[in-house]
């Protein structure tokens, strides 16, 4: 057994499989789910923060707007003198400290006809306030920008941003362009511009913090960054994409969205991919606050948790798989061990010790049932051992018995060597063990020869006994010289006797005189014998039918008597030949056994018999032997051959 | 080999249909073995045996000689020309009481 097939593995694994990933899918979920209320959350708070920064800073734009428009409007309407123009750029640069400068600059020769150029600005220098004058060569104004657009508009405009006089502030201007009316024609005449200090809006923007690291910015429907972000907060390459949003095509569409007045949300991958962004216009001026909004650090908590969490579910799983582990070993050791002991049992060694147990679950219901199979096995075991060495003995005995019973039939050939006379040849070829067939001979006197062949009814170790009695007490009433009749009558009368088994024989029991040639037969249920003609060949004779021995009491055996010839051969056998079955089941039949020997008595004996046997296998072929087969040959050559 | 076996007043009747050979005598000598626990007058019908072997012979014997230790009867009946020759051969021929049909046979049982 391989581990991976063992059942902690199976189970470790489909166990552990299973919950890690439900609690996989859960964590995970549960991440993306806090991440994205955390991130809504965060967004809120930023759009809370927008909304008040936007407030703040229109609070300053609008005043300084609405002061801008009313000087425009004074200057229009009013004819001021430049003493004049000054006391209304102190007071407006007293009463605003937000405001840096203030400038007034007039079209040619509009202010003196004399002069190309007038231009007046006042701005606050430490607590006072400084004045200057410029004419043209030294600051030719007509050409920029912040004087071009309202002329040409006639609309006020926030002009780009710009360093002051001292280089030391940024400024962002605000023009306003001026008409000198009359009656109802208005013709342009010259530009006020308010400068705002930077600081303030760098101070507001600043202070703007979005967690750690996220940041507020200010910048211009032009894309220019109208606020310095402070140190450190704003990565460069941030500030990189914020300048190159110039040709940004998506800042087109948020200026589009943003024109409309709408805040706007950018998720991370439409802004720079690692920050969110939430942007805001203001009403007063083409401004737009933007928040970055650091993703990474806002779920920078919800990152840590999810993976505390994984984390923990990790060691969770481990301690989970050594429980478990722990738990099938302990399941499954009396399992282990019966299959060890089971494994030793079908080795061979059957009284291998099973396992005890003292739980009450399947494995010990196994186990007892394996416990029970096994003493059975081994009960079941010693009888075979036991059957075996009996049957082993009785085998012995019965070869023994086997091996007694053929040294009662004689078995020595030729069994009359010195006698010329005639010669007898007789085989028996046994089915198995112990045979139901018999045959015997002897000198009864000094001419005559007595013989027997003979064939039980049944098989086995019953039949062999039987064939013992007969053979036996034919022997003994045949040794006293008397007819055929008188031994079969006495014979039969002993085997009939108290045979409760319903066994007999068949036997032809005869008398050879060998001066003479005559032969007396008696038949007792036997086959007919077969009898050599002139012609070499046989024929059966049919000699005076007599019940088998061991039947009917008081039975008279009528005799026979016929004179052999020189070179007869009288054949007696028993019906294993004629009875002998093939495959078809088709016997071989007395007619076959006549045909056989046809032409065929000027063999000898030994090698009639011979084939006889092989005709007879032949014609079995693979059928097994289903009874004995005995043959009794007897030739006679007549008295001359007298020793 | 088929083996028929009914019951009148008279007698157990086993009726033997086929061939009576080494192949089949075993079945016939268990059923008959069977027959003789119980019965006492039997009648064997051979009517339609074709052939009977000498070990189908000795069936037939063991069973007379059985019934006889018990003061039973045992009929044969319509025994066909070439298997009486058989019994003859066999040298049991006058053994049994044979008779040409059932009724026949029937009407001599005590």
């Amino acid at each position: 057994m391989s581990w991976r097939t063992s059942i902690s593995f199976r189970l470790n694994l489909y166990i552990l499989t299973g919950v890690a990933v439900i609690y996989f899918f859960v964590t995970y979920y549960n991440y993306r789910a806090s991440r994205k209320i955390v991130l809504q959350k965060t967004t809120e708070n930023v759009e809370q923060k927008i909304t008040i920064a936007v407030d703040n800073i229109e609070k300053v734009i609008i005043p300084l707007k609405n002061i801008a428009g009313s000087f425009s409007q004074l200057l229009s309407t009013l004819k001021y003198s430049e003493e004049g123009i000054i006391a209304v750029q102190k007071s407006i640069l007293r009463l605003n400290k937000n405001i840096y400068g203030c400038s007034v600059s007039f079209e040619p020769y509009k202010y003196n006809k004399d002069s190309l150029y007038f231009f007046l600005y006042a701005y606050h220098s430490g607590n006072e306030f400084a004045f200057r004058y410029f004419d043209g060569t030294e600051y030719p104004y007509f050409d920029f920008e912040w004087y071009k657009i309202p002329k040409e508009t006639h609309q006020p405009v926030w002009a780009e941003i710009c360093e002051d006089e001292n280089q030391e502030n940024y400024l962002i201007t605000y023009s306003v362009p001026f008409f000198e009316t009359a009656d109802d024609s208005s013709e342009f005449t010259g530009v006020i511009t308010v400068d705002i200090d930077n600081n303030w809006l760098n101070e507001m923007i600043n202070k703007i913090r979005v967690l750690e690291s996220g940041f507020g910015i200010l910048f211009s429907s032009e894309g220019e960054l109208l606020t310095r972000p402070a140190e450190g907060t704003v990565s460069d390459n941030l500030i990189d994409l914020l300048k190159n949003h110039n040709d940004s095509s998506h800042l087109e569409n948020m200026a589009v969205k943003m024109l409309n007045g709408t805040n706007m949300f950018l998720p991370k991958k439409e802004f720079d991919g690692i920050n969110a962004a939430y942007i805001a216009p203001l009403k007063s001026a083409p401004w737009y606050i933007g928040m970055v909004i650091p993703v990474n650090e806002a779920v920078t908590d919800i990152k840590e948790l999810f993976f505390l969490n994984l984390g923990i579910g990790i060691l969770g799983f481990a301690l989970l798989g050594f429980l478990i582990a722990l738990l099938t070993r302990r399941l499954t050791r009396p399992l282990t061990e019966l299959t060890d002991a089971s494994r030793l049992i079908y080795k061979g060694n059957y009284s291998t010790e099973l396992p005890e147990t003292n739980r009450n679950d399947e494995v010990a219901q196994l186990t007892k049932s394996f416990v029970a199979m096994q003493e059975r096995m081994n009960r079941y075991i010693k009888n075979f051992r036991l059957t075996l060495e009996e049957k082993r003995n009785l085998e012995h005995e019965l070869k023994i018995a086997s091996h007694i019973q053929a040294n009662m039939i004689p078995n020595q050939f030729p069994p009359f060597p010195e006698y010329r006379q005639f010669e007898l040849y007789s085989k028996m070829f046994p089915a198995k063990g112990v045979a139901g067939d018999f045959y015997d001979y002897f000198f009864v006197n000094a001419d005559t020869l007595f013989f027997t062949i003979g064939d039980v009814s049944g098989k086995g170790v019953p039949a062999a006994l039987f064939m013992v009695k007969a053979i036996t007490l034919l022997k003994r009433e045949a040794l006293a010289d008397v007819s055929l009749n008188e031994i079969l009558f006495n014979v039969n009368n002993l085997l009939t006797k108290n045979n409760d088994t319903s066994m007999f024989v068949t036997a032809i029991c005869g008398y050879l005189n060998i001066r003479t040639g005559k032969v007396r037969l008696a038949d007792a249920g036997h086959t007919y014998p077969l009898l050599s003609n002139t012609h070499n060949s046989f024929e059966y004779i049919t000699l005076n039918k007599n019940v088998p021995l061991g039947v009917k009491e008081n039975t008279q055996y009528a005799e026979n008597e016929i004179t052999l010839k020189k070179r007869s051969t009288l054949i007696f056998y028993t019906d294993g030949i004629i009875e002998a079955s093939n495959l078809k089941g088709e016997m071989y039949s007395a007619e076959r056994f006549k045909n056989l020997l046809s032409d065929q008595n000027d063999h000898k004996l030994t090698e009639l018999a011979r084939i006889i046997r092989i005709s007879i296998e032949d014609f079995m072929y693979e059928v097994n032997q289903t009874d004995d087969i005995t043959v009794l040959m007897l030739r006679y050559f007549g008295s001359n051959h007298e020793n | 080999m088929k083996i028929e076996e009914t019951r009148n007043e008279h007698a157990y009747i086993v009726k033997i249909t086929g061939k009576v050979d080494t192949a089949s005598y075993r079945y016939f000598e268990n059923t008959m073995l069977d027959v003789l626990e119980t019965e006492k007058n039997v009648l064997l019908d051979c009517t339609d045996m074709t052939y009977i072997s000498s070990a189908g012979i000795r069936v037939f014997l063991m069973v007379l000689k059985t019934l006889q230790s018990k003061n039973g009867q045992l009929k044969l009946c319509g025994i066909r020309n070439d298997t009486k020759e058989i019994f003859e051969i066999s040298g049991v021929s006058k053994l049994f009481e044979i008779y040409t049909t059932q009724l026949e046979a029937y009407t001599n049982f005590d």
